[in-house]
């Protein structure tokens, strides 16, 4: 029962940890006149690392959780949390930074 | 747990063991009843006064609309129409939406969950009478002139002492910050209540849904409600101390006040959505025949629109002129939550389809709620998207969106909510006639008030006009709108007379299960909740166990009478709900309600500049907190059988009690104010990184303050190992200590930074300095009153190596005391010297 709660928490804390980092370093980054190359790769690095933790954290909650219903939960989690992550992820790699 | 074989207690029950449950649960009467603390009596009172508010600003509403039906009315003057509609918006977010749902949690949960009350009762009642006692004088400001006028989100420079000079601005940062505390309090309530005074076997996913949507509300409020309490202290000090947080010209930035509200402001949409959703969550199955479909996925995405609201402030601040950067990823963001909103809408429209819906007021208002939040919810989308946004931004485009969210999300899932549950705490049904035809004249009214918005706003008119010329093709538009507003006020009229007519309170005779539903709070009630505490063995326990009404009522359940003569209740654990201990709650009293209106009167006399009856008040506020207090804690008072073989410890210290548990949660709230400081300290470095100072302008490194902090830590420890050894005086001597050497290490500090020639009124980065030591200042001051009635309770020979309580919970907070105070030593002393090195 812990995991249900937990496997069902982590995905979103994942991507807000994503969204706080992407936000946070990418404000930084521009305040301080970095290029736009170094920017992407830090944006493209956090997001690829976020979708890596995602997988494993279904991958475990697939192992872990019993029942079958608690699985679709887990799963649909990691599904939102990945869109979301992805998602947000877009406009930051394509746009040209702190334009 | 597993289910019991077979009833826990045997029947039939002692006749004295029902009379005793009464007595001790005995409400107060006549003008005692507002000492009462009961979840129901508050409930009501909760509800009565948040919906007053609602026909107060509804007023405010019609105001406006009446102002706006022509062209250049002279209804109402311009200050006077500013104030108006500031107050509208303050009043409908602050004062109505956010205490309504808040209240309904209150009233509904402990019945929803099988508890006997919500575990603390005092606190409940506490916030409830700060919000009663702040709101009315908030509100009262209308009449004197003295409203804020800067619209309800209150944007500096408008609202800086240079252009909003009287005290209406500061009527709303100090009122309305108090009025978010009390908000805190009830989230802090609702948090431990669901989560550790559920009924045994009601594990997580045995848990309705509105129970989740309230503790996601109540989270949510931990997290985001600090950020505009941070806001109205740093506005408020830059208005009573000149302190630039937000005047650019001396190193602050007035956008840093935007994402602090906003970074409060879009949860808060969801704050007020989530409870709505919830209850529509409960309503569609009963009114359906059928279980919620997909409830594990309505509370994925109940989590999901929880965590996504907090990345979507920014979309509020679109045309400020922000990078396009943080333009896409902030709209990308506010796309993004429509997907789980979406899964609660199918999972509605799955539930009905896979029923048959009974055409109920109830009903008639959910399907309403569906059809316009689902408006709503489209036009939002619409406004994410950037482009759109730059044109539609603060025109009445916005308007109706915000009006189809939050009337559609909110208002008619309330109404919905109101004939649905009043079956079972009142002795009359309401009546479905009046109701229909409530629905009707709302709902018509609503679309006709608000749908025409989008076309006045799309071909140009701005908000907050007062007036505006003839010919420019708004004329026939807004009068459609303001017929519209007088037919929704007519549907909420003929409510009231329904509500005048039919509903007949009672904690004892309720009408009942007339819809038979299948969750908790539709079993037979008392002051008390159900006579016995139920096993729950699945998400509708009615529908699924036999008897259970008539068992319950007999006392064939846990916890039939009261154990240890005093008001009770079980606790679980919070996520397989196992029964760990027996509580005991408090009881009515006149402590919390003086705390609260001395409260209140501290935080409106000092918005008067009446320091010294304010200081005095604020005395006489912590004199009745500490009154309040002594009466809590009460001694272990052994083991309490609840039936079913199960022995219960009647005390309990530590991470397994539900004190703990608040204290926790208070912490995080505390934690929360302290991380918005930092980003708005961190925010201001990023924009007017120049006023920031060189290595050699610093003050010295704060070895003082940081030996301050050290030995109070060790005082901590060395006082909890007193505890343990029983050494009371030892204890009351390292109390005393830490706390000295705790406010010892704020005042080196802030000494410092004045000896090295740092004033808060230069600039931005000198201002967040001192906003630093004010901060740090609050919780020392907390942890110095929690200190002192510790070693009262410690003297008075009521802290033990087991009743510890006292001690545990000024022990979390003390910890939490030293971290933010380490934390702000690095922030203010290390961050320059690392920024200029950079």
């Amino acid at each position: 029962m812990t995991n249900f709660l937990a496997r069902l928490l982590l995905p979103f804390a994942i991507w807000f940890a994503h969204f706080s980092i992407s936000y946070g370093a990418t404000t930084l980054l521009c305040s301080t006149g970095q290029e736009t190359g170094v920017h992407r790769t830090v944006m493209v690095l956090a997001t690829v690392l976020a979708v890596i933790l995602l997988i494993a954290t279904l991958a475990t909650s697939v192992r872990v959780l019993k029942s079958r219903p608690d699985r679709i939960a887990a799963a649909a989690a990691t599904g939102l949390a990945v869109i979301a992550v992805i998602w947000t992820s877009l406009p930051a790699v394509l746009l040209d930074a702190c334009s | 747990m597993k289910p019991p074989s077979s009833l826990p207690n045997t029947l039939p029950r002692p006749r004295s063991e029902l009379a005793k449950l009464k007595a001790v649960w005995h409400l107060p009467s006549g003008w005692r009843t507002i000492t009462a603390v009961n979840n129901t009596v508050v409930g009501y009172f909760y509800i009565a006064t948040a919906f007053l508010f609602f026909l107060l600003a509804g007023i405010l509403g019609l105001l406006i609309r009446t102002q706006l039906a022509v062209p250049e009315n002279t209804f109402l003057s311009q200050d006077t129409y500013n104030q108006i509609f500031t107050m509208h918006g303050t009043v409908m977010m602050f004062l109505f939406a956010v205490p309504a749902v808040e209240a309904m949690g209150i009233l509904l949960l402990p019945q929803m969950l099988g508890a006997r009350d919500l575990p603390f009762p005092r606190l409940g009642a506490f916030a409830f009478w700060a919000y009663f006692v702040g709101g009315l004088v908030f509100f009262s400001t209308l009449f004197f002139g003295a409203a804020p006028s800067g619209g309800w989100f209150m944007y500096p420079p408008l609202t800086g002492m240079k252009f909003s000079p009287g005290i209406g601005a500061d009527f709303w940062l100090l009122g309305i910050g108090f009025i978010e505390i009390s908000a805190i309090a009830g989230a802090i309530e609702i948090i431990v209540g669901v989560l550790k005074t559920r009924a045994p076997g009601m594990t997580l996913t045995r848990m309705p849904v509105f129970a989740w949507t309230m503790l996601i509300f109540a989270g949510m409020i931990v997290f985001a409600f600090p950020a505009v309490i941070l806001a109205t202290i740093l506005l408020e000090l830059e208005r009573a101390f000149g302190w630039p947080f937000f005047i650019p010209e001396r190193g602050g930035d007035a956008l840093l006040w935007q994402h602090l509200f906003w970074f409060f402001g879009h949860p808060e949409v969801y704050i007020i959505f989530l409870p709505a959703a919830g209850m529509v969550s409960m309503i569609v199955p009963t009114m359906a025949g059928v279980p919620l479909v997909g409830y594990r996925l309505i509370v994925v995405a109940l989590i999901a629109t929880g965590f996504f609201s907090f990345g979507l402030w920014v979309h509020h601040m679109f045309t400020t002129g922000i990078p396009a950067r943080s333009l896409g990823f902030f709209s990308a963001a506010s796309m993004a939550v429509a997907i789980p909103s979406g899964i609660q809408v199918f999972a509605w429209i799955a539930t009905i389809a896979s029923g048959r819906l009974k055409l109920t007021a109830a009903s008639l208002f959910v399907l309403g709620f569906l059809f316009v939040f689902t408006l709503g919810g489209l036009t939002g989308v619409m406004v994410a998207m950037v482009p759109f946004d730059w044109q539609a931004h603060d025109t009445y485009f916005v308007v109706a969106h915000f009006h189809y969210v939050l009337f559609g999300g909110m208002v008619f899932p309330l109404f919905a909510a109101f004939y649905y549950w009043a079956p079972a705490f009142s002795r009359r049904q309401l009546s479905e006639r009046l109701g229909k035809w409530a629905f009707w004249l709302i709902f018509i009214g609503f679309n006709t008030a608000f749908l025409p918005m989008h076309v006045t706003g799309l071909i140009g008119m701005p908000r907050r006009v007062y007036t505006y010329p003839a010919g420019l093709g708004w004329d026939t538009l807004n009068m459609v709108s303001t017929i519209g507003a007088f037919l929704v006020a007519a549907g909420v009229l003929v409510f009231l007379v329904d509500l005048v007519r039919n509903l007949r309170l009672t904690n004892t005779d309720s009408v009942g299960n007339v819809w038979n539903a299948g969750t908790l709070e539709w079993l037979p009630n008392h002051a008390f909740g159900t006579r016995s505490v139920p096993f729950v063995n699945s998400l509708y326990p009615i529908w699924s166990t036999r008897d259970l009404a008539r068992d319950v009522e007999r006392g064939g359940y846990f916890l039939p009478g009261t154990a240890t003569g005093s008001r009770e209740t079980i606790v679980t654990s919070a996520v397989n709900a196992e029964p760990q201990y027996v509580m005991r709650v408090s009881g009515p009293g006149w402590a919390h309600l003086s705390a609260a209106v001395f409260t209140a009167a501290f935080f409106l006399l000092l918005t008067a500049k009446l320091v010294i009856i304010a200081v005095a008040c604020g005395i006489l506020a912590i004199a009745s907190i500490f009154i309040w207090m002594r009466q809590s804690d009460p001694a272990p008072a052994g083991k309490a059988a609840i039936g079913g073989g199960i022995s219960l410890p009647t005390y309990m210290s530590g991470p397994m009690s539900h004190s703990w548990w608040a204290m926790v949660v208070l912490s995080l709230v505390a934690g929360a104010l302290y991380l918005s400081y930092v980003f708005s300290y961190l925010y201001l470095w990023t924009v007017v990184p120049d006023v920031w100072p060189r290595p050699d302008s610093l003050p010295g490194l704060p070895v003082l303050a940081v030996s301050g902090l050290a030995a109070s830590a060790v005082a901590l420890w060395a006082a909890d190992r007193c505890v343990r050894l029983g050494r009371r005086g030892a204890f009351i001597g390292l109390v005393a200590v830490g706390v000295v050497a705790l406010i010892a290490s704020l005042a080196a500090d802030i000494w410092s930074q004045w000896h090295a020639g740092i004033r808060p009124d230069t600039s931005g980065y000198t201002a967040m300095v001192y906003a630093n030591a004010v901060l740090q200042a609050q919780i020392v001051a907390a942890v110095f009153c929690m200190a002192l009635f510790a070693a009262f309770r410690a003297a008075t020979g009521r802290v033990d190596s087991l009743r510890r309580v006292a001690f545990d919970n000024l022990a979390l907070f003390w910890l939490f005391a030293l971290g933010q105070g380490a934390l702000g030593l690095l922030l203010t002393h290390g961050f320059p010297r690392m920024a200029a090195a950079l």
